[in-house]
């Protein structure tokens, strides 16, 4: 292997594989194309260990096509910042992209890029799409990993760090540091995490806040706007506790009902600590839970809409890991398994309804 | 967007392993594998500055929007293949900028109108 990776440096060898990527990625080759690729690819080990490694890399900047909407929404927020003389030339959405990109830059220093130097200064919206996992490092040390369709705002400044998870799901390892508090808004609450690794849901049916290590005190709030009409800025709306701070240890989680008021909290065993982290490692883990529950939670990392036909199977409960990006797989098991018919329509519909012929 | 862009990297990774099945079936995780999604943005970002306004265009609709190469080509009134060969410079870029073979782009906060706070 070390003796092929030597080789992989070839300058005209990453030049020629780029250029076969780029025409594979057009799509329509010929039959001479074919074959000129299926010589190619047979000089030797380094070309096809650098069509690999190129076409690997291709498709992780793929990753970056996400964005774009969110980048948008950003950008509108700097557009008066923009300069129009740019604009004329490039195709609309062009330009956008390249102020996104900006962004990205902007949204990047976060990240640690410029770390020590805080010139950077609006909120950073950080998502991940359907089916996304990110782990992102802040400019402070704190880590903060991002669920599957998630958004997060990341507003920083030298007295104070504040997160906004406007939905989805993220889990923070804070870095401590008493002068600057770290606070998460999420819906109606705030979250006051002092040195401490906790997890906050926000979800249309679910928000909770479970802690694994360290303390937290979770308050609710209430927005108040300013006044004076001169004193809008969306960034000054401040929201007020309006009740008084829970306090939650490690190995506690409170989760919040639909209304407000209705909350539990609850000591949750090392086990299922681990069970409700199990998506940072791609996986999803359930013990005894009824496949309507199941489903619910397969249907945040998925754009297919999953439909129960048969109410009795809402019942049917199950245990199992699954990977998240395996979908298919964990249909395959069901279908074998549990006796469920599962049926892959055109608009993007899985149903999933009893196996009459074979539920004996 | 993006899951269409997966399914068609995905399977562009799978047809070039087609043809490296025989010697290769079981590999270590490449570099790539390892960095995380802030340095592929960096080094996109990187990359995408320094390219030719041009292929600079070409390989942000591809990126980040996600435009097939024959959208490309119409919107910009360029050949596919014209199309290509910038894809094509702007992966080589990227992976030029993913070796550190590439002195770090100057990054001038002023031009990209950061507003101070």
């Amino acid at each position: 292997m070390t003796n092929e990776l030597h080789l992989r440096h070839a300058p005209s060898i990453t030049a020629e594989a780029c250029a076969w990527i780029a025409q594979l990625e057009t799509g329509k080759l010929t039959p001479e194309d074919l074959a000129a690729f299926r010589e190619w690819m047979a000089r030797s080990p380094a070309h096809r260990i650098e069509i690999r490694r190129l076409a690997k890399l291709s498709a992780d900047i793929n990753v970056l096509a996400g964005m774009a909407p969110v980048l948008e929404e950003v950008v509108k927020k700097h557009r008066s910042t923009i300069d129009k003389g740019y604009r004329q030339t490039w195709p609309k959405n062009f330009m956008i992209a390249v102020a996104l990109l900006l962004v990205v830059v902007i949204s990047g220093a976060y990240v640690g890029f410029f770390q020590e130097k805080s010139f950077f200064l609006a909120p950073a919206l950080v998502i991940t799409a359907v089916g996304e996992y990110r782990e992102v490092t802040l400019s402070d040390g704190t880590v903060m990993a991002l669920n599957t369709d998630t958004r997060v705002e990341v507003d920083y400044s030298n007295q104070r760090r504040k997160v906004r998870l406007l939905k989805g799901e993220a889990h923070f390892h804070v870095a401590h540091n008493p002068l600057r508090p770290f606070v998460v808004y999420a819906g109606e609450k705030s979250v006051r995490a002092v040195g401490t690794t906790f997890s906050v849901v926000n979800l249309p049916k679910k928000f909770g806040v479970m802690v694994v290590e360290g303390k937290v005190e979770v308050a609710e709030t209430t927005v108040i706007h300013p006044s004076l009409p001169s004193a809008i800025k969306t960034k000054e709306v401040s929201l007020v506790p309006v009740s008084r701070p829970i306090q939650l240890a490690a190995g506690e989680s409170v989760t919040y009902a639909d209304s407000i008021s209705k909350k539990t909290i609850e000591k949750v065993p090392q086990r299922e600590i681990q069970r409700r982290l199990s998506w940072q490692d791609g996986f999803l883990d359930f013990s005894d839970t009824p496949l309507s529950d199941v489903v619910d939670e397969l249907s945040r990392y998925t754009t297919m809409n999953i439909e129960i036909i048969d109410p009795e199977l809402n019942k049917i409960k199950f245990g199992g890991i699954f990977r998240i990006d395996d979908l298919p797989g964990f249909f395959d098991v069901v279908q074998s398994n549990f006796h469920i018919n599962v049926s892959y329509l055109a608009n993007d519909t899985v149903q999933l309804s009893s196996d009459k012929n074979n539920s004996g | 967007m993006r899951r269409r862009l997966e399914k068609k990297s995905r399977s562009l990774i799978d047809f070039i392993e087609d043809y490296c099945r025989e010697e290769y079936s079981t590999d270590e995780p490449s570099v790539e594998e390892a960095l995380d999604s802030r340095r592929r943005m960096l080094v996109f970002w990187k990359a995408v500055i320094t390219l030719p306004p041009q292929c600079q265009k070409v390989f942000v609709l591809k990126k980040v929007y996600g435009y097939s190469h024959k959208q490309i080509a119409s919107k910009l009134g360029i050949s596919v293949s014209t199309v290509e060969k910038h894809a094509a410079a702007g992966l080589k870029r990227c992976s030029d900028y993913m070796e550190n073979k590439l002195e770090e782009p100057v990054f001038e906060p002023s031009s990209f109108v950061l507003r101070k706070k």
